[in-house]
């Protein structure tokens, strides 16, 4: 095998850098040695959300009673959704699997012709919530894992956990073999580009140390600033869609009485709150000389203030310089996107490490798939926004504006014929997407015309018997 | 009640029976059954069918299990042989043959695919053929056969099959099953075809007898003429000849002389390929050519030299030009099979480009007015189909060594940049496509690949974590565990007979 890449730098800090640096470090042979260059300093806690069938932590082999002894983790199914809708608009987004089908035709055609056959299209979202089994576990206060009998209703549910970033990244960094890697703190304050390519040559730290490497990683956006900007036409700008730019948290001690998590749209922003086991976090996305409301009235005391720039590379990985994490994209708080991504950048970048100088296969494969993972988690983000039904600033402009293309597929198919459309590499359930389009008021023009090939009273008994079963197995979960 | 009645398709017309249109009267029936719609399909006993591949592909299976076919029976009245691949001799070098089968090679070692492991031992130590660690290939090469576990205790068994057929014995079988379920076939030709002014949809078509059929929704199976999409709709259509530039075949059955094995082979010629597709009762042979590298004459006297048994039909030419139509679905109107689009026989594409075609239709199914996003979406899955099984077909053109001028150019050409980008990929990192939705997987394209000699110059380095006497053994391992099974598989001709599936020629009518 043609040698070349013998050491790598990864460049990074806290929750973002030791999930990477634990997947190296787990994987690559002996001959190939990596260098952890840890920028000083010590953010605070933000909240993470993480699925527990997240592709990392089966990985690294992560269960979840490894969270348990945490403080700050608290497990959960999902994220309510309030007043997105309208005032006192409730949804529960959770990760959801897929129904099963009754003759091949989804549970939601047969409930939309229904429906439509009796002219009362607003009772889609009604009849579908027998069938809703994250959002039913979520009501009734009830937690369960993912059953691994996939005949089981409670094989639908996908749980997360969620974690302060600083437990995560120390649960990350207690895994990493330590004789694997040499870990050093400092951060980049000079790049020396070779003359020919502009790959990187070598990194100046603040402590005057010098580090070599053929293949540089930054999670932390510091090396590549340094490294020169991306240009601007490969940076995928969201600001259209999300017209916020800065991010107000603030912090309540103790556990909250509260669901886990709750996104909650208000005049100007979105409104996150997440329990954690010791404390309680807010988090405003909202535009900078916007009052913001009635969220900026509750978050008086102890604001931090951060700024906020929607969007995301597509070619982060250029030269011998990949970028991951909040170096190539920025999704803020919303469904916990930006570690979502970064989990998902660290797994195919573990599939593509390269193997010598010349890199542009791996990168550009990388790229690719990449780009992939930023689009769906877009568009799923991005849904419940388009499809908010508030007349206030920001949200009725919102709903107005453009949708990505992909988006607008989705869309069309699912309001033309109540279909989904299933691109390559989905990260989000079907089950899910279908749920919140239909609870987001979605109501298709017209059902599968397959659907009328089912005799309703048949499948109306087939129907009850399903849902049934479902009650049963809800049932069965204790309080 | 509303339950849009007004807009339920209720006439639907094929024109054209043949594979396509036997395989869409037979599916409609099925799944439409119950919604108060009527299938016309309308042929000729005057028009012959091209009677497009005799070899399938593993998902033919879902499609007769849609239907509920006894998979016995339909070998039985079929002449079915079991399919576990291709082989492809002389395409790369004269003298290599590889088989692409329908399974994978290996089973995981470590966190790498298992194909970066056997590079680095091929590279260090030599690890074999390829196919050694593939069990349809093996089970293939020994003329062995068993139906797949239905629980796989590893990856290895993994495998699937597909079947070697008498395509218009298909065509007539489900034309049995259709018209057991209401289908009304109408012999006759179509000679012309009535438009509404305003939207262009087709209204009904009139035969040479004067009847002219109404529809809501017409189906064209009507072949490469594409009479309703192209004649009538004027479509139009995506020429690909300058990338898969073969445009005429020869074909001609001939006597078994050597065991069937299940398995179809396919053999580079000076100008082209040659096909052999064992039936029960007879060998299928064709060679597929390009007119501008080889004659007619000099063609036809290849093919017929390189017969393995007596010929027993006189051999018919075929003329077509690859490519598709430029929308699939066109207003009411939905091509499927060669009125849509014609490949390669190659890798037994083109029954599946139908079966393709009849699910999208029905995942998509329209109401009278044919919503523009239906027939958006169907032409967006239809266009990606065909765009990545053309790729794969060139791969097989585009990666040979050998010296004749067809060759040559064919290597030579420009090629899609999303083959060139697939090719290097593999070429330097050992990285294979992977889709959710294409037919064609890693094993194939790997297959493929590897056969013709191309071979990945690194791989992941992940796999140099496993010590070089562990990655041997297991490998050796490997490869032990997958002839062990196939040993104790049947032979291919007991197992026909065991399943119940033995031709019954008399009955079929044929000779």
């Amino acid at each position: 095998m043609s040698g070349g890449v013998k050491r790598i730098a990864l460049f990074g800090k806290g929750h973002e850098l030791w999930p990477v640096a634990a997947v190296l470090g787990r994987s690559l042979p002996a001959g190939i040695e990596i260098i952890v260059v840890e920028a000083p300093g010590h953010d605070r806690a933000i909240p993470l959300t993480i699925r527990l069938d997240d592709p990392l932590l089966a990985r690294l082999a992560i269960m979840a009673e490894e969270f348990q002894d945490m403080d700050s983790a608290v497990l959960a199914l999902g994220t309510e959704l309030r007043d997105w809708r309208g005032e006192g608009s409730r949804f529960f987004l959770g990760g959801s699997g897929r129904l099963p089908d009754i003759d091949d035709i989804a549970i939601h055609q047969i409930m939309l012709r229904a429906a439509l056959a009796y002219d009362q299209p607003d009772r889609l979202d009604y009849l579908c919530q027998p069938f809703r089994v994250p959002a039913r576990l979520a009501a009734a206060g009830k937690f369960a894992f993912q059953a691994s009998d996939p005949r089981s209703p409670l094989s639908m549910i996908r749980p997360t956990i969620q974690i302060g970033s600083d437990d995560y990244a120390a649960l990350l960094k207690r895994r990493i073999a330590s004789e694997r890697m040499e870990i050093v703190e400092g951060a980049p304050r000079a790049v020396s580009l070779a003359s020919d390519d502009g790959s990187i040559d070598r990194v100046e730290l603040d402590s005057g140390h010098l580090v070599e490497a053929d293949f540089y990683i930054d999670v932390s956006g510091l090396l590549s600033g340094l490294a020169g900007p991306l240009p601007t036409s490969g940076w995928h700008v969201l600001s259209d869609a999300l017209p916020f730019d800065r991010l107000l948290s603030v912090r309540k001690a103790g556990a909250s009485s509260q669901p886990p998590a709750v996104a909650q749209a208000v005049s100007g922003g979105l409104l996150i709150t997440t329990a954690l086991g010791n404390e309680t976090i807010s988090q405003l996305v909202c535009a900078s000389g916007d009052a913001a409301g009635r969220g900026q009235q509750w978050l008086r005391a102890g604001v931090e203030e951060t700024p906020f720039a929607p969007g995301f590379a597509r070619q982060p990985w250029t030269g011998n310089l990949a970028r991951l994490g909040s170096a190539s994209a920025c999704f803020g708080p919303f469904l916990s996107a930006d570690i979502t991504l970064l989990h998902r950048q660290a797994v195919l970048l573990e599939e593509l490490l390269p193997t010598r100088s010349d890199m542009r296969i791996e990168a550009g494969e990388f790229n690719r798939r990449h780009l992939m993972a930023a689009e769906h988690i877009r568009d799923y983000m991005l849904l419940p926004f388009a499809l908010n039904g508030r007349d206030d600033a920001p949200w009725s402009g919102i709903r107005n504006g453009d949708l990505p293309d992909s988006l607008a597929i989705r869309l069309e198919q699912f309001r033309s014929r109540g279909r989904f459309v299933a691109f390559e590499s989905e990260i989000f359930d079907e089950q899910s997407w279908i749920d919140l389009m239909i609870g987001f008021g979605v109501v298709p023009e017209r059902y599968d015309p397959m659907a009328r090939s089912l005799d309703m009273a048949t499948t109306a008994r087939r129907l009850r018997n399903l849902a049934s079963a479902f009650d049963q197995a809800l049932a069965s979960v204790p309080e | 009640m509303n339950d849009r009645p007004s807009q339920t398709v209720r006439e639907i017309v094929i024109v054209g029976g043949g594979t396509a249109g036997w395989m869409t009267a037979a599916a409609l029936s099925r799944k439409l059954a119950g919604m108060d719609s009527s299938i016309c399909l309308i042929e000729s006993a005057e028009i012959g069918t091209v009677g497009v591949g005799e070899a399938t592909l593993p998902q033919i299976r879902e499609f007769n299990r849609m239907l509920e076919i006894d998979e016995a029976e339909l070998m039985a009245r079929t002449s079915a042989t079991i399919k576990l691949g291709i082989e492809f001799r002389d395409w790369g070098r004269a003298g290599d043959h590889y088989i692409h089968p329908f399974g994978v090679h290996g089973e995981p070692i470590g966190p790498a695919d298992f194909h970066h492991y056997r590079a680095r031992q091929n590279a260090v130590a030599g690890a074999g053929d390829f196919g050694e660690y593939c069990l349809p290939i093996v089970a293939a090469r020994q003329d062995r056969f068993a139906l797949p576990p239905t629980d796989v205790p590893s990856p290895l068994q993994a495998y699937s099959y597909a079947f070697q057929f008498d395509a218009s014995l298909y065509a007539a079988f489900l034309a049995d099953y259709a018209t057991a379920r209401e289908t009304e076939r109408i012999e006759g030709k179509v000679v012309s075809v009535a438009s509404d002014g305003e939207s262009g949809f087709i209204r009904s078509v009139k035969l040479e007898s004067g009847q002219s059929i109404q529809g809501d929704l017409f189906i064209d199976c009507s072949g490469f003429r594409g009479l309703l999409i192209e004649q009538e709709l004027a479509t139009g259509f995506d020429d690909w000849s300058e990338w898969l530039p073969c445009n005429r075949a020869f074909a001609v059955p001939c006597a078994i002389a050597d065991p069937v094995g299940p398995y179809t082979r396919s053999t580079a010629r000076n100008a082209g390929w040659q096909w052999r597709i064992p039936l029960q009762h007879r060998i299928g042979n064709g060679h597929v050519y390009c007119d501008r590298y080889i004659s007619d004459e000099d063609a036809l006297d290849l093919l017929m030299t390189n017969l393995e048994g007596e010929p027993i039909a006189h051999p018919k030419q075929l003329f077509f030009r690859t490519g598709k139509r430029r929308k699939l679905w066109n207003r009411n109107c939905v091509a499927i099979g060669l009125s849509g689009g014609f490949l390669e026989p190659l890798e037994s594409t083109s029954i599946d480009l139908i079966q393709s075609g009849i699910l999208n239709l029905l995942a998509l199914f329209p109401e009278k007015q044919c919503a523009a996003s239906d027939v958006d979406e169907y032409n967006r899955l239809m266009d990606l189909e065909y765009d990545r099984i053309r790729d794969f077909l060139m791969l097989h053109y585009v990666l040979n060594q050998r010296d004749e001028p067809f060759w040559r150019d064919m290597r030579e050409m420009a090629w899609p940049d999303s083959l060139r980008a697939k090719i290097e990929a593999f070429r330097r990192r050992a990285l294979v496509p992977h889709y959710d939705h294409g037919l064609f997987q890693p094993a194939s394209w790997l297959s493929v690949f590897i056969g013709q000699n191309l071979l990945p110059e690194s791989w992941d380095p992940r796999v140099d974590s496993l010590p070089a006497e562990e990655l041997a053994a297991r490998l050796q391992q490997i490869r032990s565990s997958v002839e062990s099974a196939v040993r104790r598989m049947s032979g291919h001709s007991e197992f026909i007979e065991r399943y119940g599936a033995t031709f019954a020629a008399s009955q079929a009518g044929v000779a």
